[in-house]
């Protein structure tokens, strides 16, 4: 079992408080700059320390406030790839890989290298140093770098990993994996489990798609990738004909109805950018569509991002963009479905 | 009438040995004290390493000799050395030290295996400065007490200058080193 419970305060504004535990995949740790994912991971490899807490990787104590437990990080058995390109420049990616495999005696250093360079295809870069090296490479040899150990545990700090390169760990790594990231996509496709960090503080945890389609906080709906976000009022609860409505400044919405709610509490409502649609100004009345004003069109390579007085933002793809026209004003449409209502 | 050479000789001798026992003496704790926060350490060595005028006052000991200009000179070199080393390895990328510590290298197998290589420079361009400054101070010292002509003087003079040429040459590199790390 691996769990970890750490609390550093750095500042009077800014503590991290974080109690989870892993399981045996993919764990995305996500978290906006400055949430403290990297003091997070620092922590748990041993290269910062914690005001208190406790700290179990495979069932082994690393870390005990109480007890005065701090095994160094190489005892602790854990890889760890930092955010920024952290190989030694004056050695070329075989000697950095080297260094790492130095505990071990010659013949097992040279099987270690040996095979960290054929796996994760370094051979045609294992004797350049790493400004000659590509990007790609470099931080492949990272990675081979916080393997070569043989860790339990791989903490990779939003070292920029794709999916192909998550694919070649997995092929040679087992044991779990912390990866801090900012990539819902990725998280979404490699994870089995997400934790939402905001601030210091792990805000949601679970599933891949129950984290991102169910936030439980407005901080969990940001980090989640809703980018419309309002803070509103109920201001009808109807249970006979399931509908609440709410007011959220200068329009209103229908949604199913709030059972708990009363009238007038406060709630956040949530829609992402490409659930929104924009309507023709022409288009007949319907629930949920509320007249807008264009203030930005931002094309990108694959969609189009409006952005409405409100603010609202709206994500659509090049075509249906084209079919509508470019016009000043604009129906926009909430579908109910898409609307997440936050306590 | 020939000139006495001697102060030049003598003045040599002192100056490469207070740099080279500084280099020696001071990058080992300038590492550390970069890593740790020891405010009173620090404040001894940058109020040691601009006092003035150490060897001068050494010519007024009875029995002056050259070990004892050595000792004087290094009062001033090794903290200053100290301070200028601290400065360099205090810009030294911590994500090398992380790496380093993640593959349980000691502070001392950092410090040799990859301080002292990317931030060497730094440490030579600091022991390069205290060769001329002492030069200099040697130079003051032997006019004091009349055992200085001119032509040493200005051979003197010129030696420092070369010195202080070689610390700016050293300088340079060394910020040329950090750009390319940082750079990377």
């Amino acid at each position: 079992m691996t769990s970890v419970r750490v609390k550093r305060r750095i500042s009077p504004e800014f503590s991290l408080e974080a109690d989870f535990s892993l399981g045996p995949g993919i764990t995305a740790l996500i978290g906006q700059g400055g949430a403290g994912k990297t003091l997070l991971l620092e922590m748990i490899a041993g290269l910062a320390t914690p005001d208190d807490g406790r700290i179990l990787l495979d069932d082994a104590i690393v870390f005990d406030g109480q007890a005065g437990v701090d095994l160094p990080p190489v005892r602790r058995g854990c890889g760890y790839v930092s955010q920024a390109d952290s190989l030694f420049p004056h050695r070329t990616l075989r000697q950095n890989l080297e260094f790492a495999a130095r505990r071990f005696p010659r013949l097992e250093r040279h099987r270690r290298v040996a095979e960290a360079i054929e796996h994760f295809t370094l051979a045609d870069a294992a004797e350049m140093r790493p400004a000659a090296a590509g990007s790609a490479e470099r931080l492949r040899c990272a990675t081979a770098r916080a393997l070569i150990g043989e860790p339990g545990l791989l903490l990779a700090d939003d070292a920029g990993m794709d999916g192909a390169l998550l694919g070649l760990i997995r092929g040679r790594f087992r044991g779990s994996i912390l990866l801090a990231t900012r990539d819902l996509d990725l998280a979404c496709t490699v994870a089995s489990e997400v934790a939402l960090l905001d601030r210091g503080r792990i805000v949601q945890r679970g599933r891949p798609r129950q984290v991102l389609d169910e936030p439980t906080t407005a901080e969990a709906a940001r980090l989640a990738g809703y980018e419309n976000l309002w803070q509103g009022t109920i201001a009808e609860l109807d249970r006979a004909a399931n509908i609440s409505r709410l007011e959220c400044g200068g329009f209103s919405l229908t949604v199913p109805y709030l059972p708990g709610h009363l009238r007038g509490d406060r709630v956040w409502v949530a829609i992402r950018a490409a659930a929104v649609r924009p309507r023709r100004a022409d288009t007949p009345p319907a629930p949920n569509l509320i007249p807008a004003k264009l203030v930005r069109v931002a094309e990108r390579a694959q969609s189009v991002r409006l952005e409405f007085e409100g603010p609202i933002v709206a994500e659509l793809a090049l075509s249906q963009f084209a079919a509508l026209g470019d016009n000043k004003n604009w129906l926009i449409e909430f579908p109910g479905e898409s609307l997440r209502v936050i306590a | 009438m020939t000139a006495d050479w001697s102060p030049l000789w003598l003045s040599l001798r002192v100056a490469l040995l207070v740099s080279v026992v500084a280099l020696v003496v001071a990058p080992w704790p300038a590492w550390r004290l970069a890593r740790r926060n020891w405010p009173a350490v620090m404040l001894l060595a940058r109020f040691l390493s601009i006092v003035p005028a150490v060897i001068v006052a050494s010519m007024a000991a009875p029995a002056f000799t050259w070990p004892l200009a050595v000792a004087a000179g290094l009062v001033r070199a090794v903290p200053y050395t100290l301070v200028a080393c601290r400065a360099a390895f205090e810009s030294f990328n911590p994500g090398y030290v992380k790496a380093a510590r993640m593959a349980g290298a000691s502070d001392w197998c950092i410090f040799r295996t990859l301080a002292l290589p990317l931030q060497g420079r730094a440490a030579l361009a600091a022991a390069a400065d205290v060769f001329p400054e002492t030069m200099l101070e040697m130079a003051v010292a032997l006019w004091i007490v009349g055992r200085l002509s001119v032509p040493p003087a200005g051979a003197i003079v010129l030696t420092a200058l070369a010195g202080q040429a070689l610390a700016l040459w050293l300088r340079s590199g060394a910020g040329a080193t950090a750009e390319r790390q940082a750079g990377q």
